[in-house]
């Protein structure tokens, strides 16, 4: 078999930044190839750089026996190798045949005098490329939707409509960066079967990058597994699933780590602070939290854990009235939530450090938590808060006067905690707060967890690193695809191998 | 036979904006002929300036230069006509100049647009701006064109040959080829650059080719305004580089926002508009720019997204470019 597509050492770097470090595979003609990796593996960049938004920093990139690497998107376009895009990159004002015939353009026969002259050849030449778009619609089941706006399809069928575009130029290969996003099992199930059908169809080689392993096992031939830029493993489905490294990839280095000695469980549970019922969340068309319920107890350690995608951050942020919900109910301290401002529950005592840091990077380090303690009239409480965030991060006593965004991003980890906790809240909302940092200050910052909560601050925890937060918290809630299919102690749950199912896609039903 | 049908329509529209000048002298009086002049000229510019801002999504304001281009390029050349031709054959005379017009406006185009569409938004807008600065002032500060005088030098003038068929003419040339590109595969392409860059990139479209083509046709028809503006039969034949100054290009812009950005009857409308509404204000005299302003504020708080929209008033049956589309 020849490879139709190949990869060799390819770097992309920001910067400083390494995002793709040295990767190479090859894909074979006519294959179905699975690109999978944690967040923040480099999956979208490496589409990125294959089909030329990005020129790559090191490596060769050969498709059919040409170096492609640096040559500009539509070139590459024109080439053969289409792709969709990972939040839908439609032309929103446009018509869902537009759309299409946009792909196109570059085989219009029609020179720009044709056009404004309106000659036979372009009118010749526009019928064609109507009907050439019009049959991809009908394979797509869009042709009674050709004349209306591409914005105002639902979600599954932009997706639908973005394949449809990319296949209007004829391409050899094609990229889709994760097709599943958004999409309940079921119909993840049937875009397996679209896949196959596609590849035979149109004679396609197919890449995907998906974070649906469902979807993955089920359709791919083959998968290249990364991990912060660098391969990690590949082979065929079943190889990959059970590899130690894409194991510990996925779910989280440090399962040797001693898990935090925990109290005995109190004969009275403690009040409940904060309950959720039933929330449900939709972005646009995607609902993306279907009916999530949980509730947090007085003293607790909290965790939310799942793959990406599950609904984690988005379930936190409908919490902290960042978002609208779609149903469902909110309550902390027994008060409903409903009608309170953002900015209100952070007086009410909800803090939250949001994925990603959100901090300042134009203030200094003190001004970040002086921030964080807006709603406090006490200037003693705030001078002790002050006290207390340095001692329990010694690092950013260390760099007070320092601008924010200097900081590294464990520092900045922090200072996000740090400043959450100046408002004395009552619950700690932390979101993915291991993500992108570097494993010795990630150490550092679970053991600051752990003291907040020994200090008895309730703690509601959103986090990737599914062994580190099994290890931290007394209690966690299991999430895919936005619902909540396991829940209960954390240590009975971190020796469960649905867990792992959750992640890695075998095993799981969802009742 | 469809040509033969086009090139009848042409010549029947021009003999219908013959009998519209006649008709509105011996009606209404040499000054309507001058307001409806000005709106054809307005028409035009704000057709070609609705090409880069409303169908390709990029933000210029520095056509005056264009403008200003066109206008000196065209009053040059029929300048020299005239002193190797004589009197004979106005109207050859002038529609030499325009084609010289629309020549030199479009290059200048081409060398503003190669540079600054790479940059976006912001950036751009300020780099046009610039541009059209650096024209006029380049201008001003040639002397052999009359500095900021203006030309023609001394008591010459520029001969009056552009009548209201000739004006409209032009707007009607400059909304079809530019309609029939808006509504073509080609405007497609500039319609995808607007909405999303890397998707049309991705979609095959070499977006900074197409962003210079764009900006260079628009700056060819804005040239073509320029040169019937000073050609004018019922303006001052006499050009200044005080008349493309900022302020023209923010009136331009005016225009195409007033009518609805990317729609082209709506440009036409909106330059229309704007001419004959300034008119109508000549009654408030030193108030007539605060009460145009404050219309103005009122417009966008009442239709934020201009008269039209980016949608075309139904003119299929007049405008062949449509139906075209829409077969």
């Amino acid at each position: 078999m020849s490879a139709l597509l190949s990869l060799s050492n390819l770097e992309m770097a920001f910067g400083g930044l390494r995002a793709v470090g040295g990767v190479s595979f090859e894909v074979p003609e006519k294959a179905i190839f699975g690109l999978i990796g944690p967040n923040g593996a480099g999956k979208t960049t490496v589409f990125n750089c294959v089909t030329g938004v990005y020129a790559p920093t090191g490596g060769t990139i050969t498709f059919q026996g040409k170096p492609i690497g640096g040559l500009p998107a539509w070139k590459i376009a024109d080439l053969g190798i289409a792709r969709t895009f990972q939040n839908i990159r439609l032309f929103g004002q446009m018509s869902v045949i537009e759309n299409v015939l946009v792909a196109s353009h570059r085989g219009t026969k029609a020179s720009l005098l044709d056009v404004i002259a309106r000659s036979d050849r372009y009118a010749a030449d526009d019928a064609a490329m109507r009907a050439k778009a019009m049959d991809l619609l009908a394979f797509f089941e869009l042709d009674d939707n050709a004349g209306q706006l591409a914005s105002s399809l639902p979600y599954g069928d932009q997706r639908r409509l973005e394949i449809a575009r990319a296949l209007m130029l004829d391409p050899r290969v094609l990229l889709l960066d994760e097709p599943a996003a958004g999409l309940n099992s079921a119909e993840a199930k049937v875009l397996e079967g679209q896949i196959r059908t596609l590849r035979d169809r149109f004679d396609l080689t197919v890449v995907l990058v998906e974070h649906n392993m469902q979807v993955v096992m089920g359709v791919c031939e083959e998968i290249h597994v990364m991990d912060r830029g660098e391969t990690i493993a590949h082979g065929v489905p079943a190889a990959v699933q059970t590899d130690p490294k894409v194991l510990e990839a996925y779910l989280g280095a440090g399962h040797d780590a001693v898990t935090a000695p925990r109290e005995a469980p109190s004969e009275t549970p403690a009040e409940v602070l904060l309950s959720v019922k039933d929330l449900q969340v939709a972005y646009g068309g995607i609902q993306a939290v279907k009916g999530i319920s949980l509730e947090v107890r007085r003293g607790e350690l909290v965790a939310l854990i799942g793959a990406n995608g599950a609904g984690k951050t988005t379930t936190l942020k409908a919490i902290a009235r960042m978002l609208p919900l779609k149903a469902g109910a909110v309550s902390f301290e027994g008060k409903s939530l409903a009608g309170v401002e953002a900015h209100t529950l952070v007086a009410m005592g909800v803090a939250m450090a949001p994925e990603g840091r959100a901090i300042f990077p134009n203030l200094t380090v003190r001004e970040n938590l002086e921030m964080g303690a807006y709603t406090v009239d006490d200037r003693g409480a705030i001078a002790a808060r002050m006290d207390e965030a340095v001692a329990l991060f010694p690092r950013l006593g260390e760099r007070m006067a320092q601008l924010g965004g200097t900081l590294s991003g464990g520092e900045q980890q922090m200072l996000a905690i740090a400043r959450a906790l100046m408002s004395g809240p009552k619950l700690l909302m932390l979101d993915e707060p291991s993500l992108g940092i570097a494993p010795v200050l990630v150490d550092q910052i679970f053991e600051a967890i752990d003291r907040i909560r020994r200090k008895g601050l309730t703690i509601l925890l959103v986090e990737q690193n599914t062994r580190r937060a099994l290890a931290a918290a007394q209690r966690a809630y299991v999430l895919v695809t936005g619902e909540v299919v396991l829940s209960g102690d954390a240590a009975t749950l971190a020796r469960d191998p649905r867990v792992q199912g959750a992640y890695l896609g075998e095993g799981v039903h969802i009742d | 036979m469809t040509s033969l049908r086009r090139l009848l329509g042409f010549v029947l529209a021009i003999a219908l904006f013959v009998a519209v000048e006649r008709l509105t002298r011996a009606t209404a009086g040499e000054y309507a002929v001058r307001v409806l002049a000005m709106c054809g000229v307005n028409a035009m510019l704000a057709v070609s300036l609705n090409l880069v801002n409303g169908t390709t999504g990029q933000f210029s304001i520095g056509h005056a230069g264009f403008m200003a281009v066109g206008a000196y390029a065209g009053a040059i050349t029929s300048h020299a006509l005239r002193s190797s031709l004589g009197h004979s054959a106005p109207g050859l005379a002038l529609l030499v100049s325009c084609l010289v017009a629309i020549v030199c406006a479009g290059l200048a185009g081409v060398v503003v647009g190669v540079p600054s569409l790479r940059l976006r938004g912001d950036y751009l807008a300020i780099v046009t701006l610039g541009f059209g600065e650096i024209i006029r002032i380049s201008i001003e500060s040639i002397a052999a064109l009359g500095g900021s005088q203006g030309w023609p030098i001394g008591a010459e003038s520029i001969p009056a040959t552009a009548t209201l068929p000739w004006i409209w003419g032009g707007a009607l040339v400059t909304v079809l080829v530019i309609g029939n590109l808006t509504y073509s595969s080609y405007g497609r392409a500039l319609t995808a650059i607007r909405e999303d860059e890397i998707a049309a990139e991705a979609a095959g479209i070499p977006t900074t080719r197409y962003k210079v083509l764009a900006f260079a046709i628009s700056a060819m028809f804005t040239g073509l305004a320029g040169s019937l503006y000073a050609h004018d039969a019922t303006g001052g034949q006499h050009i200044d580089p005080g008349s493309f100054r900022l302020d023209r290009s923010v009136d331009i812009l005016v225009m195409i926002i007033f009518g609805g950005l990317g729609s082209i009857t709506g440009a036409v409308l909106g330059g229309v508009v704007v001419a004959v509404s300034l008119e109508l204000l000549r009654e408030f005299q030193g108030y007539r720019l605060i009460v145009y302003a404050l219309l103005m504020i009122g417009l966008m708080l009442v239709r934020p997204q201009g008269l039209l929209g980016n949608r075309e008033l139904n003119v299929r049956r007049f405008f062949p470019f449509k139906r075209a589309v829409s077969a």
